[in-house]
């Protein structure tokens, strides 16, 4: 059979020893799709720690619940009111949050502005509504501001109701009352009065800001933007 | 063999692997966002659209360093090959059906102002990527691959252990 063979050069390689480079390249990238599922595992079950830098809390003016209405906090009286329109798996909501989470904030805290959050449910059809449920547990158990400022700080995260009731405990509004909101999905009739108001209102997607009534152009969408807005208006 | 075929091999490599591994982690650090920028092409059942935007910048990874040590070329190249067809197929019916969408190539992607669409740049850099992929998988050989393509071995033969 093999004795017209040529004796073999023992410098080379025997080819017949490798194991093809095409099933390694193929368990490699297996491989890699399980990275990847790990990752995904990790985002639902990666523990919830509340990342919080002791500001304190806006009091909610107008608490979830009121068709068409959205969560107003601050101090009642302010010359200034923002809306804000946004959608927690957003992604632009969330660099917009960290690019002037903090002007915002601070335009709340010194009683120059008050801000309505309009929390929008289409980006991700699963977990949008899910998130913008729990907000509003959280914000009629007074912790709306906080919950937004975590939920956008750890936006990788999935969030599964599990770390949603986590994240609820660990901000102080996780009675009772939070976890029946979150699991049974009660605000979810509202949730959708605030997104007929949104549309009738022109809002097309997120996230959308108005001062006063005047909706703030894309370009406008920074700290700086916001502050001068609020300023023209303030003064 | 010319003797610069390896030398033009080493360079596709290098830049098709760059490429896919750039837009991979670009990519992999916001799954939430890369699932948005596959849900806006409109194509995919929600309950595909999560796992291909968290899985797909993982895939890209793995074939870009594969494609830049220089292993099992031949078929990381098939693979970022398809890859490219996808994304051009993607991109084509996107545009056809009048979607203003970013491709998500690298990081961001979902609804852009109807001025503000690239398709023709998409689809055309995706073509130079499938031409390079298209040329190592009929010149896997290369310079400095950490393993050499059988059959393709431009060493193995008659020559046998001569150096090079």
């Amino acid at each position: 059979m093999s004795k017209t063979k040529p004796p073999a050069n023992p410098l080379v390689q025997q080819p017949k020893r490798r194991i093809s480079p095409g099933i390694i390249v193929v368990i490699v990238l297996v491989l890699a799709l399980g990275a990847g599922v790990g990752v995904q595992y990790y985002r639902g079950h990666s523990k919830v720690e509340v990342s919080s830098n002791g500001r304190p809390e806006p009091a909610v003016v107008t608490g979830p619940g009121t068709s068409g209405k959205g969560v107003t906090v601050g101090q009642s009286g302010a010359k200034v009111n923002i809306d804000l329109y946004l959608d927690f798996r957003c992604p632009h909501c969330a660099e917009f949050e960290e690019a002037s989470g903090a002007t915002v904030d601070k335009l709340v805290q010194d009683g120059t502005a008050t801000l309505t959050y309009w929390p929008l449910q289409f980006v991700n059809p699963d977990a949008s509504p899910r998130l913008a449920n729990a907000f509003a547990a959280a914000a009629a158990n007074g912790k709306a501001l906080s919950f937004v400022d975590e939920l956008y700080g750890d936006f990788s995260k999935s969030w599964t109701t599990d770390q949603l009731l986590e994240l609820g405990k660990q901000l102080g509004a996780g009675g009772a009352t939070f976890q029946q909101a979150v699991q049974d999905n009660t605000y979810a009739s509202w949730l959708e009065s605030v997104g007929k108001a949104a549309d009738d209102r022109g809002v097309t997607g997120t996230p959308t800001v108005f001062v006063n009534g005047k909706q703030l152009e894309a370009d406008q969408l920074t700290a700086e933007g916001l502050q001068k807005a609020v300023d023209a208006v303030a003064s | 063999m010319k003797p610069w075929i390896p030398w033009v091999s080493l360079v596709a490599r290098l830049v098709l692997g760059g490429v896919m591994l750039v837009a991979g982690a670009l990519k992999v650090t916001d799954p939430e966002t890369a699932a948005q920028a596959v849900r806006a092409y409109e194509l995919l059942p929600s309950a595909l659209v999560e796992p291909v935007g968290w899985g797909l910048p993982f895939l890209e990874i793995a074939i870009g360093l594969l494609l830049i040590i220089g292993f099992g070329v031949r078929a990381s190249a098939v693979a970022a090959g398809v890859f490219m067809i996808v994304f051009i197929a993607a991109v084509s019916s996107a545009w056809a059906r009048g979607l203003s969408i970013d491709c998500g190539c690298f990081g961001g992607g979902g609804q852009v102002a109807p001025g503000q669409t690239k398709y023709l740049q998409e689809i055309l850099r995706d073509l130079g990527l499938l031409v390079l992929a298209g040329w190592l998988w009929l010149k896997p050989a290369s310079k400095f691959a950490v393993v050499s393509e059988p059959n393709t071995e431009p060493n193995t033969g008659p020559q046998g252990a001569t150096a090079s």
